[in-house]
């Protein structure tokens, strides 16, 4: 019944995790590298987007092993109901004040990366590397394979969600968070570690029906 | 030292009891209150009402007459009412703060402390959950007690930069509750039911009002200088607050609210304003550091302010 300062409401995210385990079973989903994911202390999970919302940020957020919250676009929040929805099940506006708030004060952020236009499963630029280099935390890559085929009706497709070992960015900041080039880099990394996870996976799960 | 304070808008419930409050404080040698409504109750010895307009220039001989150490800007006026049309409150809010600021260019002034608005953020979808002081420069002003705000913040720091020595303090209050206090969001928590929004649950951080006078009479005493969020500690959301206070919710979709929801509260001489139905939908939150660690105020939380 309590919710927190940020307005998460935790016997909702209980209410819905009957409903999620029927999708994740629904979809043959299989996750990999949880063990990757600090137990302790701020982390930012980064994940290809894409698909049909919201299952790919409820599952990730499933998937984890702890509590995390996820930065979800301006639009969540101006539509009644899922503005509501949303922020009871842990969602922050994707703000970067947000993120470097529950950075800092050791919270797990889930943010995702909008694929590429060209065709599924290209990873889209990543531009939050600022916000783990300056909050000093490592960035958790993760890759989310099915979203793309589930499009609008939900095929029983195979998901895959992998969780890759944490990139230290803090080599480019507090003091270098605001050097370009380091953070391109920064993020090059994330982003490139994330495509080759996609493409493993792709290649992992052997087929998506059957 | 005992410190003269001069405090505009006296008349207003802050007004009132921060001139009682500063009355029995041994470190303030004399109030003296400007409003153009003279006060409702009896004032203290020590408090001495006169009566004038902001808006007019007449107000820089009545600052001269004074000679404060100290000026609280408390006139701040937010929902238009009887005799005040939306025309007549930008005018007090921002030709008043024009006037005062302009007659306060005296030697004997150290610090001004000026009662503004947490409303100055606004309220929209992706705003951050809680806004920390510097971020009222970032915000995009989208209604006109908004831009009134921010025109009115903008003449107190270009007053603050062209007086080195004197310390301006702008308080940003979150909505002010309490059993004595008269506002248009006090009587919609009073009311018997609640005009909310369809399918939205805002987080609201409100204040109760002894503390709002409590941080007001803080920053008279300690002046800081830049702007301090004034509110409760955590954000509390809506339907919560109606939970505690046992009442119902009226939810009325958002594209009608202010057709539906305005007949409806005028029954209870309410008039609501176009900052209103955007704040029930998304609500606000402040980050509190300053006030609670820099001007000592541990307000009462969002509950604790509505029982």
């Amino acid at each position: 019944m309590a919710e927190d300062r940020w307005g998460r409401d935790p016997t909702l995210a209980r209410a819905v995790d009957p409903a999620l385990a029927a999708a994740a079973r629904w979809w043959r989903l299989h996750v990999e590298g949880a063990e990757c994911v600090p137990r302790e202390g701020g982390v930012l999970v980064v994940a290809n987007g894409g698909g049909p919302w919201p299952w790919t940020p409820l599952l990730v957020a499933r998937a984890l092993p702890r509590p995390a919250r996820l930065l979800a676009g301006e639009r969540a929040f101006a539509v009644p109901f899922v503005a509501v929805a949303a922020r009871r099940l842990g969602a922050v506006p994707a703000h970067p004040a947000n993120a470097e708030r529950l950075l800092g004060e050791g919270e797990a952020a889930i943010t995702f990366i909008p694929p590429a236009r060209e065709g599924p499963y290209n990873v889209g630029r990543f531009d939050e590397a600022h916000l783990a280099a300056r909050a000093g935390v490592p960035v958790v890559p993760c890759a989310v394979v099915g979203a793309e085929e589930t499009g609008r009706l939900p095929w029983p497709v195979r998901w895959r969600i992998e969780f890759g070992d944490a990139i230290d960015v803090r080599p480019y900041g507090p003091g270098q968070a605001t050097d370009r080039a380091a953070l391109l880099e920064a993020a090059e990394t994330v982003r490139d570690s994330i495509q080759a996870m996609v493409h493993d996976n792709l290649v992992r799960r052997e087929g998506a029906l059957f | 030292m005992a410190r003269r304070v001069l405090i505009t808008g006296l008349a207003n419930f802050w007004g009132t009891r921060l001139a009682a409050e500063l009355a029995d404080d041994p470190g303030v040698e004399h109030v003296v209150g400007v409003d153009d409504r003279a006060p409702a109750a009896e004032l203290p010895g020590r408090v001495t009402f006169v009566e004038g307009d902001l808006r007019s220039p007449d107000i820089a001989r009545v600052v001269r007459a004074a000679q404060p150490h100290v000026v609280v800007h408390n006139a701040l006026v937010q929902f238009p009412g009887a005799g005040r049309s939306s025309r007549v409150v930008h005018d007090l809010n921002v030709v008043g703060t024009l006037q005062l600021l302009a007659a306060c260019n005296l030697p004997t002034v150290q610090a001004v402390v000026v009662r503004a608005s947490a409303a100055i953020y606004g309220s929209a979808p992706g705003d951050p959950s809680f806004f920390t002081e510097d971020m009222a420069a970032t915000t995009p002003l989208r209604t006109r007690f908004q831009r009134d705000l921010a025109e009115l913040e903008g003449y107190v720091a270009s007053y603050a930069r062209r007086h080195p020595a004197v310390t301006c303090t702008l308080l940003r209050l979150q909505p002010v509750v309490g059993p004595t206090l008269e506002t248009p969001v006090t009587r919609l928590f009073r009311a018997p039911v609640f005009p909310a929004v369809l399918g939205f649950d805002p987080r609201l951080q409100l204040l109760h009002e002894d503390d709002s006078v409590r941080a007001l009479a803080a920053a008279v005493r300690t002046p800081l200088a830049g702007a301090v969020n004034v509110a409760g500690p955590d954000p509390v959301s809506l339907s919560r607050v109606l939970r505690h206070l046992r009442r119902p919710a009226l939810p009325i979709p958002h594209p009608v609210y202010l057709t539906v929801a305005n007949p409806l509260v005028r029954l209870a001489g309410v008039r609501l304003n176009e900052d209103f139905p955007s704040f029930l939908r998304h609500g606000r939150g402040v980050d509190t550091r300053r006030l609670t660690e820099e001007l000592g105020v541990q307000p009462r939380g969002t509950l604790e302010a509505l029982r």
